[in-house]
Order: structure tokens, then C-alpha cells, then sequence
């Protein structure tokens, strides 16, 4: 294979090679590559406790640090209908008061040490966390164990919590990227748990009883995984975690939900949110397309690359370096244990709302039918994906990011090891294949967060029905 | 142990010292240049920083340092294109960054794509100008304005610090200015003026060059050499320098905007980064924010509950720094009652609550923590060196500077507290707009 600084795209400006009298002064050729260093990717030590929680090491003592997380499946997904925020809330109150010592003692206790713990649940997972000198390793690893096992949810602390998650709940409503990001999951899902968004009335509605409730039935070692990371070492661990977790175990555990399927979808689709005044208007497009497992992820992810997942693919080289409308556009993928959503964002200035829009559809349209992907982009864009993988490993944290991942959607456990064998077999007809078999263009979802009264009629203009929604996705009845 | 990088481990860790083993020369031409090996991964990181920032900018020019880093993204004679098409091909991390003092840049390759980053480097610090154009300078003059309206105009509170900049510093002082510019400033730029500020400050006399992570020293100096070597040394920029601002009264600004909350800032001017008095006043800040077991947050949030959040940085710099506090009113209260709390805890901390020994040993072991962490990536090491090089001269001052904390004693951090938080002040409120005194007869 030739070294990949030799693949080049018109676009981004090949390495010219001057014909012999115009050899400027000041010209130099691109310089040859050094030999190939060998990449180890760092070793994962295992084990696993006696109540089947499994753990995960990966040593680097060069600063003397450590980071130890446990991690487990739900997270917000557990929800019920009507308590969205549930979840949330409950990991947010785990260090507000533990095993008798008060918010502002556990931090008393944490603070000497060097130490932080942290606590939280995102859409699949939650996570409670220690870090800090490994010399102070134990007692740490006994104040999160507190957190983690023995939350005491003191009332005085929850009415504090809950009021403060109201109003930034509130605020975050006046946020147009908040705002698009609250809209594109509610578009995308409906009311699938995954689809449900938090209210100010589903927060104001917890109790601290259901927060309570909620932590008995999610600590259950047969959905968690613990990852160690930095100055610290298995044979070490071992019999500290036993001593601190042993009792880890849920009476009835909450179920895990299914996979939220995505909704069946309109159409082509224009849905506008209003925020008059508004100087940029966030752009959103969006599609579900395969699971995270599925074999076409991987010609997807490769062609989606060059289409918009980097600064140098054709979303962002055009909308921001040809045109200059935006600060920046990228599309990518985010992964669900579903299907993962195919997903565009851009912020334009008011007045390239419209042409923004539009262009993005062309793009899109163009690389599904007569621009298709070509074989220099798709070198460039797998040199890019193999090299930048090695850098990727550099400290234990994202390497145990990624194990969390394979555990999550259930990838291969070899998954590292496929990654860059995957990348390179793909090849441009598969690529393009992948992009026009996941991307239906008079299916996807276009979201745009800003000023309406000047925008809509030049959206209506473009021949897709506009539907407005409210901030929480809610369709708005028209004005008579 | 896999990378021999930073000596003497961990918090609290006895005797040794902590040091990033280096080797620092000059080039002929003047470029500073540090490299610091860490083999444990094949990956190298270049970094290039130039001693210019938005200080250095002239009267109606506002963000042109930044504007100028944009444009060093552009393409220069030998790699015509977009900077980051031949660095992505090889899965580069790259970037730019500018703020009042400093414009950076930087790129993290798999070691043996080292020559092509010295390479990029290099042709943007020698070549530029010879294939920057109005096309260009007229893209980027729109995408940074695009940066100014998602960074601070389509994001509530967004223009705090441009407004907290124009009541703190006076007409002509370097920081008045936000580095993001004016609108105005941005459009008014000319290509002449984008190549007179490369020729100005764009010099090899003018930059510093690290290089850490995976390299052959000998082979890294020979590639160094080869590319920057020839770049021509230009005349020595002036350093740019501005007395202590001392405000002689207090200012009180007032804001109705489309925002969700009543906000409110109290900004205080405060000693320069790496002067004494700077640590101080991050050790002031976590007594007071950092955690539920802090003052302000116990006075404000927990107890009174007349704001549902409360913060505090020392936001350090090389010609001064600005102390801040800024709150969240709760819903139902002004901000003239949270700022009524604040000065409460604050008369408290300068008269008879001294920081006691605990809390400042706290502040002290988390700042600790942070600073290691940074140390963990040959990007934060490199980072750290080229912060030392710009504000102290030297290239390794991880000891020093860690030690400007540890060594602290809370009779010290009283001290600064009483000066500083004793002056005058500018307080800032931004309200909603349905807040706004209804228009009388006009």
C-alpha cells in the first residue's frame, strides 16, 4: 500500500508537482513517510467477582492516578412513562448524602484526598465513578462504595435538586441546539422510551420515593460491568472490590426494555421550531438506518465519513469552506442499541436558512445518485479512519470508552482488533451501496430551529410539507 | 511502566521532583524549539505557538488574531489546498486556537508521519502569503462571524464577557476587546492588512516549536532544522505591555435580553497568571464554589436558596486577571439579593472566617489531581511546555508552578482575598426582558 499522504483530492489541494522551469523558489516536495512503528494496543486484564460483576483493567502508571467506574445498563431507557428524568435524578442524588455523612461531608471526606466521585445516567447507562491518587485508593474506593450502595436521599437535599433540575430544564427550552437535539429524538422515536423527553411537569412529579424505589432495582451484577483504568492493577482490586461489593444485587431488578424501534416517519419532512430572532438556525437531518451489529455498518460508517464526518468531507468543505454559512457541518451516526441514526447538524446564519437547507439536501441527494462517493475519497477517508485509530489509545480512559461500547451494543468481543481490517476491506462500490441502501432520501426528517416569520415561506417554497412543532416536539395547531 | 515521561509520581508523593525530561534549543532564526520523547505510544504531536493574541490587535481590527488563525488553515505554497486535507489522510488531530495572548496550533500524527507535520508547519510559517487570496480571507471573514453568532449571539448570556470586558478595561487597553472581534472589525479586514500581520508577528523569532511523544531526537533535530531552518528571522515584534488597571469606582451594568434566568457577574481585577496572587485566587475560587461544601454555595444555594447556582475562576492572564462570581437567581428573587448574599460571605472571608487550614489543603489536593491529569497526554505536556516558554522562558516549570499552590498558606490566600475582593468592582446583571421597565412616554 502506498503511503496514504500520497492519496490526494483536488479539493483539498494535491501536492503539485512543478514542471521543471517553474520550479519557484521556495518549492518543496511532500515528504516520504517514516518507517511503519509498531502499534500494541494495551493490554485489558480481567476478572470476575464472586457475585459475576465482571471487571476490566488497563494499566498506565505514569502519572499515578487512578479511575475506577462501574457501569450499568438502563439509564434513562428504565423510565416510565410520565417520570422521564427518573433515572437522571437518581444517579444526580446518590452523592448528596451517603451512609450518613451529608452532601457537603462527603465532600469534606473527598477533598484531602484528591479525590472526585461521580454519578450519572445517560440514555442506556448509568455510571458512578471514583477517581484520584492511587496512593489514596482504598479510602476512596470506600467513600464511593457509600455513594454507590448506600445513597441516603436526605428530603432536604431532593426538594433542592428537583427545583434546580426544573429550572434548568426551563432555561435549557431557550438553547436552540438543546432545543434540536430534544426534537430530533422526539421526531425520531415518538413516544418509544428513547423518543420521551423530560418535562417540567414529569421532574416536578417525582417523588423522592420513586428515586429510592429506582435505585434498589437497577444495581443488579448481571448488567454491570466495572472498568479500572490508569495506576491501579487487578491482583490489587480484586479483593478490594470484593470487600466493598459483595453485597451488590437487586431483590427484583427492573427489566431491561427492548430496543426502541424507530417511528415509522411522514415523508420528506420539514419540522420547524420557532426562536424568533434568532441569529443562526440550527439545521438538523436525520434518518434511522441499521443497528450498531449490523455488517453494512461498516460500509455506512466509511461512506458517511467522506460524505460528512470530517472537516474535510463534502458537508463541511462546502457549507462552510466554499460558502461560509456556518461555523462548521458535520453528519455522523449516533449509535443507540437500536437502530443508530444517521444525523446532520449545522448551524447557518438567518439568512442562508433556506439555501442551507437546500444545499444539504443536494449534497445528500447527489452522493446517493449521480456524485456518488469516488475511490480517492474513499482511500483518503480510510487512511484517515486507520491512522487516526492508533492515536486513539492513548490513555486507558478511551480505550475502556471503547469497551463499554462493545459491551453496550453488543459487539464482537474481538471488535478492536476488526476494526481496521473492517475499514480497509471496504471498497467504493460497497460504500456507495451502503449509503443508497440505508439512505432513503424522501424519507429523512429535516429540523430546523429558528426565526419562522421570516423563514417559512421560503421553506414552504421548497416543496416539502413544513410541520412546526413545539420545544418538546409537539405538532402546533396552524394559526387560522 | 510504560512511558519514563514524568518523574516522581503522584500527589504527595515524597522528595522527588516532578519534571517532563526535555531537550531545548534556538535555531539560528530565532524559533524556539523543545522536544520531549515519550515512546509509549506511536504517535507525535507537534505544536507551534506564536507570540501574538487579540492584545496585539490595532483599533478597528477587533479579531483579526483570530480571523488570521482561520486563514493559517488555508493553504499555503507548497500545500495550496485546505490545511487539514494531507494531515487527515493520515488521521491527524489537529487544530488552532486563539485567545488575548497567544495564537496556537496543533497536530497529533502517527509517529512516522512526523516529517509531513513539520513539514505543514513550517510551510504556513514561511509560505503564506504567497498563495492567500481575497476568496479566502472573504470565506473566512463569513465563518468566523458564523463562530461569533453560535459561540455568543445564538446562546443566552453569550456577550457576558464582551460587555464585562468593556466595563473593566479602559478605552485602549489591550483587553477591552473580546478576541472574537466586532462584526464590523471582522468585514472591515483587507488582504493588506492580513499580510502585513504575517509579516509583522508570523516569525520564526516570534514562535516556539514542541515536539513530544514518539521520535528518534537526532532524526527529529535534522527534520527541524530542514524545514524551519531557512525560514527568515524578521524584526522583533514589540511586547505588548499595559499598567495594572485599578478602577476607581465601582460600576453597576444592567441588561435586559431574551434570556431564560436573572444572571449576575461580579468581576474584581486580580494579579497576572504566574504572579503572585494568581494560585491564591484559585484556591479563593474552590473555597468558595467548588462543592456543596462551599461558602458561597452553602449561603446562596443550600441555606437562603436565593440562587440555584453560584461559580468562581480566576481567569488567568499574561497583562492581568479578572476574578469572577457569577449566580443564577432562583426563581422569585433579584439579582440585587444574590449579589446582597455574595458580599455577605465575601465581608465574612476578608474580616474574621479566615480560609481555614482544611479547606485550603482541599482546594490544594484537587488542584493536584488536575494538574497530573493534564500532564497524561503528549498534547497536555506539550501544552504545559509551550505555556512555560510564553509567560516564564522556560521550558520545564511543572515543579515551580505546582508548587505555587502546594506551598500556599491560608494566611497567604487571606491576604490576596482581603486585596482583591476589597476593590472596586463591576457588577453585571442580565435579566429577561420581561424584566424591563415598561417604556414611558417616548
Amino acid at each position: 500500500m502506498r503511503a496514504p499522504i500520497l492519496l490526494c483530492l483536488a479539493l483539498l489541494g494535491c501536492p503539485k508537482t512543478p514542471a521543471p522551469e517553474a520550479a519557484a523558489e521556495g518549492v518543496r516536495p511532500f515528504p516520504e513517510a517514516l518507517p511503519e512503528r509498531p502499534f500494541v494496543m494495551p493490554e485489558v486484564e480481567r476478572a470476575t467477582l464472586s457475585n459475576g460483576l465482571q471487571l476490566a483493567v488497563v494499566r498506565n502508571d505514569e502519572v499515578g492516578l487512578f479511575n475506577v467506574r462501574l457501569f450499568l445498563r438502563g439509564g434513562s431507557s428504565l423510565d416510565p412513562a410520565g417520570k422521564e428524568g427518573l433515572a437522571e435524578l437518581t444517579f444526580d442524588m446518590l452523592d448528596r448524602g451517603a451512609a450518613g455523612r451529608s452532601a457537603a461531608e462527603l465532600a469534606k471526606a473527598l477533598k484531602p484526598l484528591g479525590g472526585t466521585v461521580g454519578a450519572g445516567a445517560g440514555r442506556d447507562s448509568a455510571a458512578v465513578s471514583v477517581s484520584g491518587p492511587s496512593k489514596n485508593l482504598e479510602p476512596l474506593l470506600d467513600l464511593w462504595a457509600d455513594v454507590l450502595l448506600r445513597p441516603d436521599f436526605p428530603a432536604d437535599e431532593w426538594s433542592l435538586l428537583q427545583s434546580k433540575a426544573v429550572a434548568d430544564h426551563e432555561a435549557s427550552l431557550e438553547q436552540p441546539t438543546e432545543v434540536g437535539r430534544r426534537v430530533y429524538r422526539h421526531v425520531a422515536y415518538g413516544d418509544a422510551y428513547t423518543g420521551r423527553l423530560t418535562t417540567s411537569a414529569s421532574l416536578g412529579g417525582l417523588t423522592r420515593g420513586d428515586l429510592v424505589a429506582h435505585h434498589a432495582a437497577v444495581l443488579d451484577p448481571s448488567r454491570a460491568v466495572l472498568m479500572a483504568g490508569g495506576d491501579v492493577d487487578l491482583a490489587t482490586l480484586v479483593p478490594l472490590l470484593e470487600a466493598r461489593l459483595g453485597s451488590l444485587g437487586a431483590a427484583s431488578p427492573l427489566p431491561l426494555p427492548a430496543p426502541a424501534i424507530p417511528a415509522e416517519g411522514e415523508g420528506e419532512v420539514i419540522y420547524v421550531v420557532d426562536k424568533p430572532g434568532a441569529p443562526q438556525s440550527v439545521l438538523r437531518a436525520l434518518l434511522p438506518v441499521m443497528d450498531r451489529t449490523d455488517p453494512a455498518w461498516w460500509p455506512f460508517m466509511v461512506g458517511n465519513t467522506a460524505f460528512g464526518g470530517a472537516f474535510t468531507a463534502r458537508v463541511n468543505m462546502n457549507l462552510r469552506e466554499d460558502k461560509g454559512w456556518t461555523y462548521g457541518a458535520r453528519c455522523g451516526l449516533d449509535d443507540n442499541t437500536g437502530p443508530s441514526l444517521w444525523l446532520c447538524s449545522t448551524s447557518v446564519q438567518s439568512d442562508a436558512t433556506v439555501v442551507g437547507l437546500a444545499e444539504l439536501r443536494k449534497e445528500t441527494r447527489d452522493v446517493l445518485g449521480d456524485r456518488p462517493i469516488t475511490a480517492d475519497e474513499l482511500a483518503y477517508f480510510q487512511g484517515y479512519l486507520v491512522n487516526g485509530f492508533y492515536g486513539s489509545y492513548e490513555t486507558p480512559g478511551e480505550l475502556l470508552g471503547e469497551l463499554w461500547d462493545i459491551w453496550t451494543y453488543g459487539l464482537p468481543a474481538d471488535w478492536l482488533e476488526r476494526y481496521v481490517p473492517s475499514v480497509q476491506a471496504v471498497d467504493v462500490a460497497g460504500a456507495n451501496a451502503a449509503l443508497r441502501s440505508a439512505i432513503d432520501p424522501d424519507r429523512i426528517a429535516w429540523i430546523v430551529v429558528g426565526d419562522l416569520a421570516t423563514h417559512r415561506e421560503g421553506l414552504e417554497a421548497l416543496g416539502l410539507p413544513v410541520v412546526e412543532l413545539d420545544r418538546d416536539g409537539r405538532p402546533v395547531a396552524e394559526a387560522p | 511502566m510504560i512511558g519514563s515521561v514524568i518523574l516522581a509520581l503522584a500527589v504527595g508523593a515524597q522528595a522527588a521532583e516532578l519534571s517532563i525530561p526535555h531537550e531545548r534549543y534556538t535555531l539560528d532564526n530565532g524559533l524556539e524549539v523543545v522536544l520531549a520523547r515519550d515512546t509509549s505510544t506511536p504517535i507525535v504531536h507537534v505544536q507551534v505557538w506564536y507570540h501574538v493574541g487579540s492584545k496585539d490587535e490595532q483599533a478597528g481590527l477587533t479579531g483579526f488574531a483570530h480571523l488570521f488563525e482561520h486563514l493559517m488553515f488555508n493553504g499555503s505554497l507548497n500545500a495550496p489546498g485546505d490545511y487539514f486535507g494531507p494531515l487527515q489522510a493520515v488521521g491527524a488531530d489537529l487544530n488552532g486556537t486563539t485567545n488575548t495572548d497567544r495564537t496556537n496550533y496543533f497536530e497529533t500524527v502517527p509517529s512516522r508521519y512526523l516529517p509531513l507535520a513539520l513539514f505543514m508547519e513550517s510551510d504556513r510559517m514561511g509560505h503564506l502569503l504567497e498563495v492567500l487570496d481575497q476568496t479566502k480571507l472573504t470565506n473566512q471573514q463569513g465563518v468566523v462571524r458564523n463562530e461569533r453568532r453560535q459561540r455568543y449571539e445564538n446562546v443566552p448570556y453569550g456577550e457576558a464577557w464582551v460587555t464585562l470586558g468593556e466595563h473593566l478595561y479602559p478605552e485602549g487597553h489591550p483587553y477591552r476587546h473580546p478576541t472574537i472581534g466586532s462584526h464590523e472589525d471582522l468585514e472591515r479586514a483587507r488582504l493588506e492588512d492580513v499580510k502585513d500581520f504575517f509579516r509583522a508577528w508570523y516569525l520564526p523569532n516570534n514562535a516556539s516549536l514542541v515536539v513530544t511523544g514518539d521520535f528518534e531526537p537526532v532524526q527529529a533535530k535534522a527534520l527541524i532544522e530542514e524545514n524551519f531552518g531557512w525560514i527568515p528571522r524578521g524584526a522583533q515584534p514589540p511586547a505588548r505591555t499595559a499598567a495594572p488597571v485599578v478602577l476607581s469606582a465601582s460600576d453597576e451594568v444592567v441588561e435586559h435580553d431574551d434570556v431564560p434566568d436573572r444572571k449576575v457577574w461580579l468581576a474584581w481585577h486580580s494579579a497576572p497568571l504566574f504572579a503572585p496572587g494568581d494560585a491564591e485566587l484559585d484556591v479563593v475560587a474552590s473555597l468558595l464554589c467548588n462543592g456543596p461544601d462551599s461558602r458561597l454555595y452553602e449561603a446562596l444555594v443550600r441555606t437562603s436558596r436565593v440562587a440555584r447556582d453560584v461559580g468562581c475562576y480566576q481567569a488567568s492572564r499574561q497583562l492581568g486577571s479578572v476574578f469572577v462570581v457569577s449566580a443564577t437567581a432562583s426563581k422569585g428573587h433579584t439579582t440585587a439579593e444574590v449579589v446582597a448574599g455574595i458580599d455577605a460571605v465575601l465581608a465574612d472571608l476578608r474580616a474574621e472566617a479566615a480560609p481555614t487550614a482544611e479547606e485550603v489543603a482541599g482546594a490544594i489536593a484537587d488542584y493536584e489531581v488536575g494538574f497530573l491529569q493534564r500532564l497524561q497526554t503528549i498534547s497536555g505536556r506539550a501544552g504545559q511546555i509551550s505555556t512555560y516558554l510564553h509567560h516564564l522562558g522556560k521550558a520545564d516549570a511543572v515543579q515551580t508552578d505546582l508548587e505555587r499552590y502546594t506551598a500556599l498558606t491560608p494566611d497567604a490566600v487571606h491576604a490576596v482575598a482581603r486585596e482583591v475582593l476589597g476593590a472596586e468592582r463591576v457588577v453585571l446583571h442580565i435579566l429577561p426582558t420581561a424584566d424591563a421597565p415598561a417604556e414611558g412616554g417616548e
